[in-house]
């Protein structure tokens, strides 16, 4: 595994801060996911897990580069 | 290397673009800190003083006398907002939040902090207890849970980026020589709270059958510094969504439970201000929280009966604690989690690296802040005697700075009461919450013995 089939790089996982806030509620009340503590972490939504951005699986699928900036 | 996401028109239009100096709160807090710490040096040095903007009411007795105030200090007031309005804008404009929604909600917030602020200065409010930040989190508390806090409010609701741009403000009023004095206890008693009530939390909730993950997230929750702890450690173990969410809704009502119970308990049994900040800083789980309830106990300075100490000592103490003693080893516990979880726990087919870098990327940024805050004006009190200190930089430096945190505060209390929704916290039943209770029940006991026996002299001191 490289870093491209990193969870950073696929379909399935989400780390906008805005969308971990809507996805785990009650964390913006005495948290937030705009820390540093939070580093890189998302949520993945094939696995419904809360996941490191390095970390990878074998369902990795890449980002579809139609929503690049 | 701009990471692109999903383009989200309420939040963020992208991260990763610009900067990392520019895409946390935790710098976002640095920058208005210390920005302003160097605006109210610059007006020292230029023969003014800040302290103009940093208008707080005053005491009074009846209502007209209040309302003579703000009539006299309407300017200073407006300029006071549009200051904040434009510091914090800033920052939350770099962070993804629309100004456009981000300021008249923020309006809002301001006005009834003002109210708060004013009703703390009450000469009769500590009769009937209305410290003003139990007051912000009740009232908060009430209207989230009851009528419901308007949508279009809720974009300024950033408790966390207001606690941390408040905690370096109050930097400015910590000596470096205080922070090295005292850190070094502060460390050794939350390391010896942090390891024992994650032990405890982590071998009930395996003993009751939890997944290791989720223990390991509520045990971080209890023992390191709260929300932030669940999910730095949810993340460093990939714990499942739900196991965050739990985690972080037993953090939230043990947390706001104890926002109340801690300043009550620590007022029947007298403590002294500065070992109050102390236990509360051992025993409370979120910054924003254990800040509630430590300045609501240093109110009690001077105005309870058997309270001994100063106002800020609870506070300072708290910091001290919470900061210094347990929120800048989260890096540590999420890399070591994370190492155990991928070597010694069942497999969930993620795989995941570690690194020791994760240290300093989880890093809790703010605290350097807080730390330059010390330093800039520990160097600046160095080439003044205590009576010019007293006489000059007080009133004009320091005292200025002090109004300003406790403004960035007062938007921290009353965020958390609005924010937080406990029909939206997520139950996982009862073993979870039993877990995380055996490790409450441990942390306060073992807290106070501590911080009253312990370090209780030492405590004790840091209020005199």
């Amino acid at each position: 595994m490289s870093i491209a089939d990193s969870c950073a790089k696929c379909r399935h996982f989400r780390n906008d801060p805005a969308q971990i806030e809507a996805g785990l509620p009650g964390l913006r009340s005495l948290g937030s996911a705009y820390g540093s503590v939070r580093g890189t972490d998302g949520l993945c939504e094939r696995h419904q897990r809360y996941l490191r951005a390095s970390s990878y699986c074998p369902a990795h699928e890449p980002r579809p580069a139609a929503v690049a900036a | 290397m701009a990471e692109i996401v999903e383009r989200n028109p309420n939040a963020l239009r992208r991260e990763g673009t610009g900067s990392a100096l520019t895409r946390t709160e935790d710098w976002w807090a640095i920058w208005i800190g210390i920005g302003l710490i160097v605006l109210a040096v610059g007006l020292l040095a230029a023969g003014s003083s800040l302290k103009w903007l940093a208008v707080a009411p005053q005491k009074w007795t009846h209502l007209s006398e209040l309302a003579v105030q703000l009539r006299k200090h309407a300017t200073q007031y407006l300029a006071l907002f549009a200051l904040w309005s434009v510091l914090l804008g800033i920052g939350a404009n770099a962070l993804g939040h629309r100004p456009a929604r981000f300021l008249p909600a923020f309006a809002l917030l301001f006005v009834v902090c003002l109210l708060l602020y004013a009703l703390g200065q009450w000469d009769q409010a500590a009769h009937y207890n209305l410290e003003p930040p139990l007051v912000a989190l009740a009232l908060g508390l009430a209207i989230s849970n009851t009528v419901g806090t308007p949508r279009w409010a809720e974009p300024a609701l950033r408790v966390e980026f207001y606690v941390k741009t408040g905690i370096v403000l109050l930097g400015a009023s910590l000596p470096l020589t205080l922070i090295a004095w005292a850190g070094s206890v502060a460390i050794v008693q939350a390391a010896i709270v942090s390891l024992v009530t994650f032990g405890t939390i982590y071998f009930v909730a395996v003993r009751l059958g939890l997944d290791r993950r989720l223990a390991a997230t509520l045990g971080t929750g209890g023992a390191v510094c709260g929300v932030s702890g669940a999910i730095a450690a949810g993340g460093a173990v990939g714990a499942r969504k739900e196991q965050v969410s739990i985690a972080i809704s037993l953090v939230i009502f043990w947390a706001v439970l104890t926002i109340f119970l801690l300043p009550l308990a620590a007022r029947g049994l007298q403590l002294p201000t500065g070992v109050a900040g102390a236990w509360i800083g051992t025993s409370e789980f979120a910054d924003a929280a254990g800040l509630a309830a430590a300045q609501a106990y240093g109110g009690y300075a001077g105005q309870v009966p058997g309270i001994s100490g100063t106002p800020e000592a609870a506070v300072n103490a708290f910091t001290l604690m919470k900061v210094i003693g347990r929120d800048v080893w989260i890096g540590v516990w999420a890399f070591v989690l994370s190492i155990i979880a991928a070597t010694r726990w069942e497999a969930t087919g993620i795989q995941s690296r570690s690194s020791p870098g994760e240290i300093w990327r989880r890093f809790p940024k703010f605290v350097l802040g807080f730390l330059v805050a010390s330093a800039i004006i520990t160097v600046i009190c160095s080439g003044y005697t205590y009576a010019d200190y007293k006489k000059v930089l007080q009133p004009a430096l320091v005292a200025p700075l002090q109004g300003l945190r406790v403004w960035a505060f007062t938007f921290t209390f009353l965020s958390i009461g609005l924010s937080t929704r406990f029909r939206e916290l997520l139950s996982g039943g009862p073993k979870p919450f039993y877990a995380f209770a055996a490790g409450v029940a441990v942390n306060i006991v073992l807290g106070f013995l501590l911080s009253t026996q312990l370090f209780g002299d030492f405590w004790a001191r840091l209020g005199q």
